[in-house]
Protein backbone atom coordinates (compact mmCIF):
# COMPACT_ATOMS: atom_id res chain seq x y z
CA UNK A 1 0.00 0.00 0.00
CA UNK A 2 1.34 3.40 -1.07
CA UNK A 3 1.89 5.75 1.68
CA UNK A 4 1.22 9.26 2.09
CA UNK A 5 1.93 10.25 5.96
CA UNK A 6 4.45 10.32 8.45
CA UNK A 7 4.16 7.30 11.01
CA UNK A 8 2.02 8.36 14.30
CA UNK A 9 4.72 8.30 16.37
CA UNK A 10 6.84 10.45 14.37
CA UNK A 11 3.69 12.79 14.41
CA UNK A 12 3.28 12.62 17.60
CA UNK A 13 6.36 13.32 18.64
CA UNK A 14 7.24 15.83 16.10
CA UNK A 15 3.92 17.88 17.26
CA UNK A 16 3.25 16.93 20.87
CA UNK A 17 6.80 18.50 22.50
CA UNK A 18 6.82 21.87 20.11
CA UNK A 19 3.48 22.62 20.26
CA UNK A 20 3.36 22.04 24.27
CA UNK A 21 5.93 24.20 25.29
CA UNK A 22 4.26 27.22 23.40
CA UNK A 23 1.04 26.06 24.69
CA UNK A 24 2.76 25.98 28.45
CA UNK A 25 4.77 29.87 27.23
CA UNK A 26 1.29 30.92 26.57
CA UNK A 27 -0.30 30.10 29.57
CA UNK A 28 3.14 31.66 31.44
CA UNK A 29 2.42 34.92 29.54
CA UNK A 30 -1.10 35.50 30.51
CA UNK A 31 -0.86 34.51 33.94
CA UNK A 32 1.62 37.71 34.03
CA UNK A 33 -1.10 39.30 32.40
CA UNK A 34 -3.42 38.77 34.80
CA UNK A 35 -1.63 39.71 38.42
CA UNK B 1 28.83 36.79 -9.98
CA UNK B 2 25.32 36.97 -9.34
CA UNK B 3 24.42 40.69 -9.33
CA UNK B 4 21.31 40.17 -7.92
CA UNK B 5 22.02 38.22 -4.27
CA UNK B 6 25.39 40.07 -4.24
CA UNK B 7 22.86 43.14 -4.18
CA UNK B 8 21.18 41.58 -1.66
CA UNK B 9 24.41 40.93 0.34
CA UNK B 10 25.68 44.31 0.09
CA UNK B 11 22.00 45.96 1.30
CA UNK B 12 22.14 43.35 4.19
CA UNK B 13 25.77 44.15 5.54
CA UNK B 14 25.40 47.78 5.12
CA UNK B 15 22.10 47.40 7.10
CA UNK B 16 24.62 45.87 9.72
CA UNK B 17 27.09 48.59 10.49
CA UNK B 18 24.05 50.84 10.48
CA UNK B 19 22.90 49.64 13.54
CA UNK B 20 26.34 49.25 14.89
CA UNK B 21 26.87 53.52 14.28
CA UNK B 22 23.33 53.87 15.74
CA UNK B 23 24.22 52.21 19.00
CA UNK B 24 27.86 53.45 19.00
CA UNK B 25 26.74 57.16 19.71
CA UNK B 26 24.40 55.83 22.41
CA UNK B 27 26.66 53.83 24.54
CA UNK B 28 28.32 55.60 27.53
CA UNK B 29 29.48 52.83 30.02
CA UNK B 30 30.51 49.23 30.57
CA UNK B 31 27.31 48.13 31.66
CA UNK B 32 25.77 49.51 28.54
CA UNK B 33 28.87 48.44 26.07
CA UNK B 34 28.08 44.50 27.36
CA UNK B 35 24.68 44.37 28.66
CA UNK B 36 22.70 47.13 27.04
CA UNK B 37 22.21 48.84 30.37
CA UNK B 38 20.09 46.04 31.30
CA UNK B 39 17.35 47.58 28.84
CA UNK B 40 16.81 44.91 26.36
CA UNK B 41 12.51 44.74 25.73
CA UNK B 42 11.53 40.96 25.91
CA UNK B 43 10.97 40.73 21.88
CA UNK B 44 14.49 41.48 20.90
CA UNK B 45 15.83 39.48 23.79
CA UNK B 46 14.37 36.15 22.72
CA UNK B 47 14.85 36.79 19.20
CA UNK B 48 18.60 37.62 20.47
CA UNK B 49 18.66 34.70 22.23
CA UNK B 50 17.42 32.27 19.89
CA UNK B 51 19.59 33.66 17.00
CA UNK B 52 22.71 33.76 18.88
CA UNK B 53 21.88 29.75 19.88
CA UNK B 54 21.17 29.27 16.44
CA UNK B 55 24.19 29.28 13.78
CA UNK B 56 24.47 28.18 10.38
CA UNK B 57 23.39 24.74 11.48
CA UNK B 58 19.76 25.55 11.49
CA UNK B 59 19.89 26.85 7.85
CA UNK B 60 22.96 23.91 6.67
CA UNK B 61 23.25 21.26 9.21
CA UNK B 62 19.58 20.38 10.13
CA UNK B 63 18.20 20.35 6.85
CA UNK B 64 21.21 18.47 5.63
CA UNK B 65 20.92 16.09 7.79
CA UNK B 66 16.97 15.39 7.05
CA UNK B 67 17.58 15.59 3.37
CA UNK B 68 20.31 12.80 4.25
CA UNK B 69 18.33 10.58 6.41
CA UNK B 70 15.08 11.44 6.79
CA UNK B 71 12.92 11.80 10.24
CA UNK B 72 15.18 10.40 12.38
CA UNK B 73 17.00 13.17 12.92
CA UNK B 74 14.31 15.32 14.64
CA UNK B 75 14.99 13.96 17.85
CA UNK B 76 17.53 16.64 18.37
CA UNK B 77 15.00 19.18 17.91
CA UNK B 78 12.70 17.78 20.04
CA UNK B 79 15.73 17.63 22.64
CA UNK B 80 16.73 21.37 22.24
CA UNK B 81 13.11 22.51 22.42
CA UNK B 82 12.56 21.47 25.72
CA UNK B 83 15.47 22.62 27.26
CA UNK B 84 15.19 26.17 25.65
CA UNK B 85 11.95 26.16 27.17
CA UNK B 86 13.30 25.41 30.65
CA UNK B 87 15.91 27.70 30.23
CA UNK B 88 13.35 30.33 29.93
CA UNK B 89 11.02 29.13 32.28
CA UNK B 90 13.67 28.73 35.27
CA UNK B 91 16.62 30.20 34.55
CA UNK B 92 15.82 33.14 33.23
CA UNK B 93 13.58 34.94 35.92
CA UNK B 94 15.72 33.99 38.67
CA UNK B 95 19.34 34.63 37.15
CA UNK B 96 17.85 38.49 35.83
CA UNK B 97 17.14 38.81 39.75
CA UNK B 98 20.51 37.18 41.36
CA UNK B 99 22.78 38.89 39.12
CA UNK B 100 20.87 42.26 40.00
CA UNK B 101 21.05 41.44 43.26
CA UNK B 102 24.98 39.97 43.55
CA UNK B 103 26.70 43.44 43.52
CA UNK B 104 24.83 44.19 39.20
CA UNK B 105 26.83 41.65 37.89
CA UNK B 106 27.20 41.73 34.42
CA UNK B 107 29.02 38.52 33.74
CA UNK B 108 28.86 34.94 34.14
CA UNK B 109 32.03 34.86 36.03
CA UNK B 110 31.06 38.41 37.71
CA UNK B 111 27.69 36.06 39.33
CA UNK B 112 29.50 33.58 40.82
CA UNK B 113 31.89 35.71 42.71
CA UNK B 114 29.49 37.84 44.04
CA UNK B 115 26.77 34.97 44.37
CA UNK B 116 29.50 33.54 46.59
CA UNK B 117 31.22 36.18 47.53
CA UNK B 118 34.38 34.47 46.51
CA UNK B 119 37.36 36.94 47.56
CA UNK B 120 39.81 34.60 46.67
CA UNK B 121 38.71 35.51 42.97
CA UNK B 122 39.27 31.92 41.93
CA UNK B 123 35.95 31.23 40.31
CA UNK B 124 36.00 34.36 38.27
CA UNK B 125 39.27 33.42 36.42
CA UNK B 126 38.78 29.90 35.92
CA UNK B 127 35.04 30.55 34.43
CA UNK B 128 36.54 33.91 32.39
CA UNK B 129 39.44 31.75 31.09
CA UNK B 130 36.90 28.87 29.79
CA UNK B 131 34.70 30.97 28.36
CA UNK B 132 37.36 33.22 26.92
CA UNK B 133 39.22 29.90 25.31
CA UNK B 134 36.43 28.36 24.22
CA UNK B 135 34.75 31.01 22.53
CA UNK B 136 37.74 32.31 20.68
CA UNK B 137 37.90 29.29 19.33
CA UNK B 138 34.03 28.79 18.47
CA UNK B 139 33.93 32.10 17.10
CA UNK B 140 36.79 31.28 14.29
CA UNK B 141 34.83 28.05 13.70
CA UNK B 142 31.89 30.52 12.55
CA UNK B 143 34.21 32.09 10.69
CA UNK B 144 35.54 28.88 8.68
CA UNK B 145 32.19 27.50 8.28
CA UNK B 146 30.85 31.08 6.52
CA UNK B 147 33.79 31.28 4.34
CA UNK B 148 33.64 27.76 3.22
CA UNK B 149 30.48 27.75 2.39
CA UNK B 150 30.77 31.27 0.42
CA UNK B 151 33.98 29.99 -1.06
CA UNK B 152 31.72 26.65 -2.20
CA UNK B 153 28.64 28.65 -3.05
CA UNK B 154 29.41 31.77 -4.91
CA UNK B 155 32.99 30.89 -5.60
CA UNK B 156 34.53 33.55 -4.14
CA UNK B 157 38.18 33.27 -2.98
CA UNK B 158 37.95 31.76 0.99
CA UNK B 159 40.27 34.69 2.79
CA UNK B 160 37.92 37.57 0.96
CA UNK B 161 34.89 35.83 1.87
CA UNK B 162 36.29 34.96 5.81
CA UNK B 163 37.92 39.25 5.88
CA UNK B 164 34.77 40.37 4.50
CA UNK B 165 32.15 39.05 7.00
CA UNK B 166 34.65 39.47 9.64
CA UNK B 167 35.34 43.12 8.99
CA UNK B 168 31.08 43.51 9.05
CA UNK B 169 31.11 41.91 12.19
CA UNK B 170 34.03 43.11 13.99
CA UNK B 171 32.69 46.65 13.04
CA UNK B 172 29.03 46.46 14.35
CA UNK B 173 30.10 44.58 17.49
CA UNK B 174 33.00 46.86 18.13
CA UNK B 175 31.15 50.07 17.88
CA UNK B 176 27.56 49.23 19.13
CA UNK B 177 28.30 46.77 21.69
CA UNK B 178 25.66 44.94 23.39
CA UNK B 179 22.67 46.74 21.89
CA UNK B 180 23.99 46.66 18.49
CA UNK B 181 24.11 42.99 18.67
CA UNK B 182 21.12 42.46 19.92
CA UNK B 183 19.58 44.17 17.37
CA UNK B 184 21.28 42.97 14.54
CA UNK B 185 20.82 39.49 16.10
CA UNK B 186 17.17 40.87 15.68
CA UNK B 187 16.42 41.67 12.38
CA UNK B 188 19.24 38.33 11.48
CA UNK B 189 16.28 36.32 13.55
CA UNK B 190 13.56 37.55 11.15
CA UNK B 191 15.66 37.20 8.23
CA UNK B 192 16.14 33.44 9.26
CA UNK B 193 12.14 33.16 10.35
CA UNK B 194 10.98 34.32 6.95
CA UNK B 195 13.13 32.12 5.09
CA UNK B 196 12.71 29.47 7.03
CA UNK B 197 8.70 29.52 6.92
CA UNK B 198 8.69 30.42 3.01
CA UNK B 199 11.31 27.80 1.49
CA UNK B 200 9.28 24.66 2.54
CA UNK B 201 5.94 25.84 1.63
CA UNK B 202 7.41 26.97 -2.09
CA UNK B 203 8.73 23.11 -2.45
CA UNK B 204 5.43 21.29 -1.31
CA UNK B 205 3.33 23.66 -4.26
CA UNK B 206 6.30 22.28 -6.30
CA UNK B 207 6.28 18.56 -5.90
CA UNK B 208 2.09 18.83 -6.29
CA UNK B 209 1.26 18.57 -2.29
CA UNK B 210 1.95 16.91 1.15
CA UNK B 211 0.54 13.46 0.58
CA UNK B 212 2.35 13.33 -3.03
CA UNK B 213 5.62 14.29 -1.33
CA UNK B 214 5.30 11.85 1.56
CA UNK B 215 4.66 9.12 -0.97
CA UNK B 216 7.64 10.47 -3.17
CA UNK B 217 10.11 9.76 -0.02
CA UNK B 218 8.39 6.82 1.08
CA UNK B 219 8.99 5.07 -2.20
CA UNK B 220 12.36 6.12 -2.42
CA UNK B 221 13.76 4.80 1.40
CA UNK B 222 10.16 3.36 3.96
CA UNK B 223 12.89 4.42 6.81
CA UNK B 224 12.82 8.57 6.22
CA UNK B 225 9.96 8.91 7.50
CA UNK B 226 9.80 7.14 10.45
CA UNK B 227 10.83 8.91 13.33
CA UNK B 228 12.49 5.55 15.70
CA UNK B 229 14.11 4.03 11.96
CA UNK B 230 17.61 2.91 12.74
CA UNK B 231 17.61 4.66 16.41
CA UNK B 232 18.42 2.78 19.47
CA UNK B 233 16.99 3.88 23.04
CA UNK B 234 20.57 5.48 24.14
CA UNK B 235 20.59 7.02 20.43
CA UNK B 236 17.68 9.16 20.86
CA UNK B 237 18.92 9.96 24.24
CA UNK B 238 22.17 10.83 23.48
CA UNK B 239 20.26 13.46 21.19
CA UNK B 240 17.95 14.48 23.63
CA UNK B 241 20.42 15.51 26.33
CA UNK B 242 21.58 18.11 23.59
CA UNK B 243 18.81 20.23 25.77
CA UNK B 244 20.63 20.75 28.13
CA UNK B 245 23.40 22.62 26.95
CA UNK B 246 21.22 25.95 27.43
CA UNK B 247 21.85 25.82 31.08
CA UNK B 248 25.21 26.92 30.53
CA UNK B 249 25.87 28.93 27.63
CA UNK B 250 27.05 32.38 28.43
CA UNK B 251 25.74 33.88 25.44
CA UNK B 252 22.54 33.03 26.03
CA UNK B 253 22.44 33.43 29.75
CA UNK B 254 23.57 36.97 29.14
CA UNK B 255 20.09 37.80 27.22
CA UNK B 256 18.36 36.65 30.25
CA UNK B 257 20.46 39.34 32.36
CA UNK B 258 20.28 42.17 30.41
CA UNK B 259 16.27 41.97 29.89
CA UNK B 260 15.23 45.58 31.35
CA UNK B 261 12.85 44.17 34.21
CA UNK B 262 11.76 40.45 34.99
CA UNK B 263 7.91 41.28 33.87
CA UNK B 264 9.34 41.00 30.22
CA UNK B 265 10.31 37.62 30.56
CA UNK B 266 6.68 35.81 30.13
CA UNK B 267 6.57 37.81 27.03
CA UNK B 268 10.01 36.85 25.48
CA UNK B 269 9.66 33.51 26.44
CA UNK B 270 6.29 32.85 24.21
CA UNK B 271 7.95 34.67 21.40
CA UNK B 272 11.58 33.21 22.15
CA UNK B 273 9.68 29.94 22.02
CA UNK B 274 7.25 30.75 19.28
CA UNK B 275 10.46 31.90 17.01
CA UNK B 276 12.47 28.57 17.81
CA UNK B 277 9.48 26.04 16.98
CA UNK B 278 8.53 27.53 13.79
CA UNK B 279 12.16 27.83 12.75
CA UNK B 280 13.33 24.46 13.62
CA UNK B 281 9.84 23.42 11.63
CA UNK B 282 11.03 24.92 8.48
CA UNK B 283 14.32 23.78 8.77
CA UNK B 284 13.04 20.20 9.47
CA UNK B 285 10.91 20.60 6.84
CA UNK B 286 13.24 22.30 3.91
CA UNK B 287 15.46 19.29 4.45
CA UNK B 288 12.25 16.78 4.25
CA UNK B 289 11.22 17.85 1.30
CA UNK B 290 14.06 18.48 -0.53
CA UNK B 291 14.46 14.70 -0.72
CA UNK B 292 11.54 14.66 -3.04
CA UNK B 293 12.37 17.73 -4.81
CA UNK B 294 15.74 16.67 -5.59
CA UNK B 295 14.45 12.67 -5.96
CA UNK B 296 15.69 12.35 -9.78
CA UNK B 297 19.07 13.85 -9.63
CA UNK B 298 19.97 13.97 -5.94
CA UNK B 299 22.85 16.56 -4.38
CA UNK B 300 26.27 15.79 -3.87
CA UNK B 301 26.39 17.62 -0.71
CA UNK B 302 23.42 17.39 1.38
CA UNK B 303 24.23 20.32 3.58
CA UNK B 304 23.62 22.83 0.66
CA UNK B 305 19.95 21.60 0.49
CA UNK B 306 18.34 24.57 1.76
CA UNK B 307 20.65 26.69 -0.59
CA UNK B 308 20.06 24.74 -3.85
CA UNK B 309 16.19 24.77 -2.85
CA UNK B 310 16.47 28.47 -2.62
CA UNK B 311 18.17 29.04 -6.53
CA UNK B 312 15.54 26.82 -8.21
CA UNK B 313 12.37 27.98 -6.60
CA UNK B 314 13.03 31.89 -6.34
CA UNK B 315 13.88 34.69 -8.20
CA UNK B 316 17.01 35.69 -7.83
CA UNK B 317 16.21 39.30 -5.83
CA UNK B 318 14.25 36.89 -3.50
CA UNK B 319 16.74 34.28 -3.22
CA UNK B 320 19.37 36.75 -2.43
CA UNK B 321 17.34 37.67 0.78
CA UNK B 322 16.97 34.17 1.59
CA UNK B 323 20.60 33.34 1.14
CA UNK B 324 21.63 36.22 3.32
CA UNK B 325 19.37 34.49 5.98
CA UNK B 326 22.30 31.92 6.44
CA UNK B 327 24.69 34.63 6.58
CA UNK B 328 22.99 35.99 9.22
CA UNK B 329 22.37 32.56 11.06
CA UNK B 330 26.64 32.85 11.31
CA UNK B 331 26.76 36.17 11.79
CA UNK B 332 24.33 36.37 14.84
CA UNK B 333 26.30 33.78 17.00
CA UNK B 334 29.94 34.76 16.19
CA UNK B 335 28.96 38.49 17.61
CA UNK B 336 27.61 37.47 20.52
CA UNK B 337 30.02 35.25 21.19
CA UNK B 338 32.64 37.60 20.59
CA UNK B 339 31.26 40.30 23.00
CA UNK B 340 31.36 37.85 25.82
CA UNK B 341 34.70 37.32 25.09
CA UNK B 342 35.16 41.16 25.26
CA UNK B 343 33.06 41.13 29.06
CA UNK B 344 35.53 38.51 30.31
CA UNK B 345 38.81 40.95 29.42
CA UNK B 346 37.01 44.04 30.30
CA UNK B 347 35.17 43.21 33.60
CA UNK B 348 36.35 39.77 34.28
CA UNK B 349 40.35 40.69 33.83
CA UNK B 350 40.99 44.31 33.58
CA UNK B 351 38.35 45.96 35.67
CA UNK B 352 38.17 43.12 38.56
CA UNK B 353 41.81 42.43 38.22
CA UNK B 354 44.18 44.90 36.83
CA UNK B 355 42.67 48.62 37.22
CA UNK B 356 40.38 48.32 39.92
CA UNK B 357 39.51 52.13 39.30
CA UNK B 358 39.59 52.59 35.63
CA UNK B 359 37.21 55.27 34.30
CA UNK B 360 34.46 53.98 32.22
CA UNK B 361 35.26 55.40 29.19
CA UNK B 362 38.47 53.58 29.32
CA UNK B 363 36.54 50.50 30.01
CA UNK B 364 34.54 50.39 27.15
CA UNK B 365 37.38 51.13 24.96
CA UNK B 366 39.39 47.97 26.51
CA UNK B 367 35.97 45.97 25.45
CA UNK B 368 36.54 47.59 22.01
CA UNK B 369 39.88 46.99 21.82
CA UNK B 370 39.29 43.15 23.38
CA UNK B 371 36.57 42.91 20.51
CA UNK B 372 39.32 43.76 18.00
CA UNK B 373 41.86 41.59 19.40
CA UNK B 374 39.79 38.39 19.66
CA UNK B 375 38.38 38.61 16.30
CA UNK B 376 42.15 39.00 15.16
CA UNK B 377 42.97 36.07 16.92
CA UNK B 378 40.00 33.81 15.83
CA UNK B 379 40.67 34.81 12.08
CA UNK B 380 44.30 34.27 12.22
CA UNK B 381 43.15 30.52 13.35
CA UNK B 382 40.52 30.58 10.82
CA UNK B 383 42.94 31.09 7.75
CA UNK B 384 44.14 27.76 8.64
CA UNK B 385 40.33 25.69 7.60
CA UNK B 386 42.39 22.75 8.86
CA UNK B 387 43.92 23.54 11.89
CA UNK B 388 43.41 20.62 14.42
CA UNK B 389 42.51 23.27 17.42
CA UNK B 390 39.17 24.25 15.70
CA UNK B 391 38.19 20.16 16.29
CA UNK B 392 38.22 21.67 20.06
CA UNK B 393 34.88 23.26 19.11
CA UNK B 394 32.80 20.01 19.47
CA UNK B 395 33.35 20.13 23.66
CA UNK B 396 32.34 24.07 23.34
CA UNK B 397 28.16 22.73 23.46
CA UNK B 398 28.71 20.18 25.77
CA UNK B 399 31.67 21.81 28.05
CA UNK B 400 29.15 24.92 28.76
CA UNK B 401 26.71 22.71 29.30
CA UNK B 402 27.79 20.39 32.10
CA UNK B 403 30.75 22.66 33.68
CA UNK B 404 28.37 25.96 33.57
CA UNK B 405 24.31 24.54 33.83
CA UNK B 406 24.02 22.89 37.15
CA UNK B 407 26.30 25.64 38.40
CA UNK B 408 24.13 27.91 37.03
CA UNK B 409 20.82 26.39 38.50
CA UNK B 410 22.22 25.28 41.59
CA UNK B 411 22.52 28.58 42.37
CA UNK B 412 19.53 30.32 41.58
CA UNK B 413 17.59 27.16 43.37
CA UNK B 414 19.80 25.99 46.08
CA UNK B 415 20.26 28.51 49.71
CA UNK B 416 22.96 25.87 51.08
CA UNK B 417 25.43 25.80 48.01
CA UNK B 418 29.06 26.89 48.29
CA UNK B 419 31.50 28.32 46.65
CA UNK B 420 34.18 24.83 46.84
CA UNK B 421 30.89 23.14 45.80
CA UNK B 422 30.69 25.16 42.58
CA UNK B 423 34.25 25.14 41.72
CA UNK B 424 34.75 21.80 42.03
CA UNK B 425 31.46 20.84 40.51
CA UNK B 426 32.59 23.05 37.35
CA UNK B 427 35.93 21.10 37.35
CA UNK B 428 33.86 17.88 37.22
CA UNK B 429 31.65 18.58 35.09
CA UNK B 430 34.39 19.77 32.41
CA UNK B 431 36.76 17.22 32.88
CA UNK B 432 33.94 14.36 32.64
CA UNK B 433 33.22 15.74 28.97
CA UNK B 434 36.73 15.76 28.08
CA UNK B 435 37.48 12.53 29.07
CA UNK B 436 34.19 10.90 27.71
CA UNK B 437 34.67 12.24 24.22
CA UNK B 438 38.17 10.37 24.17
CA UNK B 439 36.41 6.87 25.45
CA UNK B 440 34.57 4.48 22.63
CA UNK B 441 32.10 1.62 23.19
CA UNK B 442 28.49 0.98 25.13
CA UNK B 443 27.51 3.78 27.34
CA UNK B 444 30.47 5.71 26.18
CA UNK B 445 28.91 6.45 22.93
CA UNK B 446 26.56 8.51 24.67
CA UNK B 447 26.56 12.04 24.34
CA UNK B 448 29.32 13.64 27.17
CA UNK B 449 27.12 15.93 28.44
CA UNK B 450 24.96 13.94 30.57
CA UNK B 451 27.57 11.93 32.16
CA UNK B 452 28.77 15.36 32.85
CA UNK B 453 25.84 17.34 33.96
CA UNK B 454 25.20 14.28 36.60
CA UNK B 455 28.60 14.53 37.79
CA UNK B 456 28.76 18.16 38.19
CA UNK B 457 25.32 18.14 39.95
CA UNK B 458 26.40 15.30 42.27
CA UNK B 459 29.95 17.01 43.05
CA UNK B 460 28.43 20.55 43.56
CA UNK B 461 25.56 19.08 46.37
CA UNK B 462 28.34 16.34 47.91
CA UNK B 463 31.14 19.03 48.53
CA UNK B 464 29.00 21.63 49.47
CA UNK B 465 27.04 19.54 52.25
CA UNK B 466 30.68 18.60 53.17
CA UNK B 467 31.57 22.49 53.30
CA UNK B 468 30.92 24.97 56.24
CA UNK B 469 27.50 26.85 55.87
CA UNK B 470 27.50 29.54 53.62
CA UNK B 471 28.62 32.33 55.64
CA UNK B 472 25.69 35.42 56.11
CA UNK B 473 26.95 37.66 53.50
CA UNK B 474 26.14 34.78 50.90
CA UNK B 475 22.78 33.79 51.72
CA UNK B 476 21.73 37.61 52.16
CA UNK B 477 22.27 37.34 48.04
CA UNK B 478 19.96 34.33 48.15
CA UNK B 479 17.56 36.09 49.98
CA UNK B 480 17.39 39.97 49.03
CA UNK B 481 16.93 39.71 45.27
CA UNK B 482 13.43 40.60 44.32
CA UNK B 483 11.05 38.03 46.00
CA UNK B 484 14.04 36.23 48.14
CA UNK B 485 12.24 36.48 51.45
CA UNK B 486 9.40 34.70 49.70
CA UNK B 487 11.20 32.22 48.58
CA UNK B 488 13.27 31.63 51.74
CA UNK B 489 10.01 31.68 53.99
CA UNK B 490 8.52 28.87 51.30
CA UNK B 491 11.81 27.04 52.05
CA UNK B 492 11.45 26.85 55.11
CA UNK B 493 7.92 25.27 55.26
Amino acid sequence: MEQTSLTTATWFWLLVPQLLVILLSLINFFKQRSN
Amino acid sequence: MNIPIVSSFVFYLVGMLAIGIYFYLRTKNLSDYVLGGRQLGGTVAALSAGASDMSGWLLLGLPGAMYAGGMNNVWIGVGLVIGAYLNWQFVAKRLRSFTEAANDSITLPDYLENRFNDQSRVLRVVSAAVILIFFTIYTSAGMVGGAILFEGTFGLDYNVALWVGAIVIVSYTFLGGYMAVCWTDFFQGIMMFLALCAVPMFVIGKVGGWSTAVSKIATLNAEYVDIFSGMTFMGIISLMVWGLGYFGQPHILARFMSVKSTAEIPKAQLVGMSWMVLSLFGAIFTGFLGIAYFAGAPLENSETVFIDLTQVLFNPWIAGVLLAAILAAIMSTIDSQLLVCSSAIAEDFYKQILRKDAPQNELVWISRIAVLAIALIAILLASNPDSKVLELVSYAWGGFGAAFGPVIILSLFWRRMTRNGALVGMIFGAVTVLVWKQLEGGIFDMYEILPGFILCTLAIIIVSLLDKEPIEEVVSIFDKRPGGEMVQEYEKV
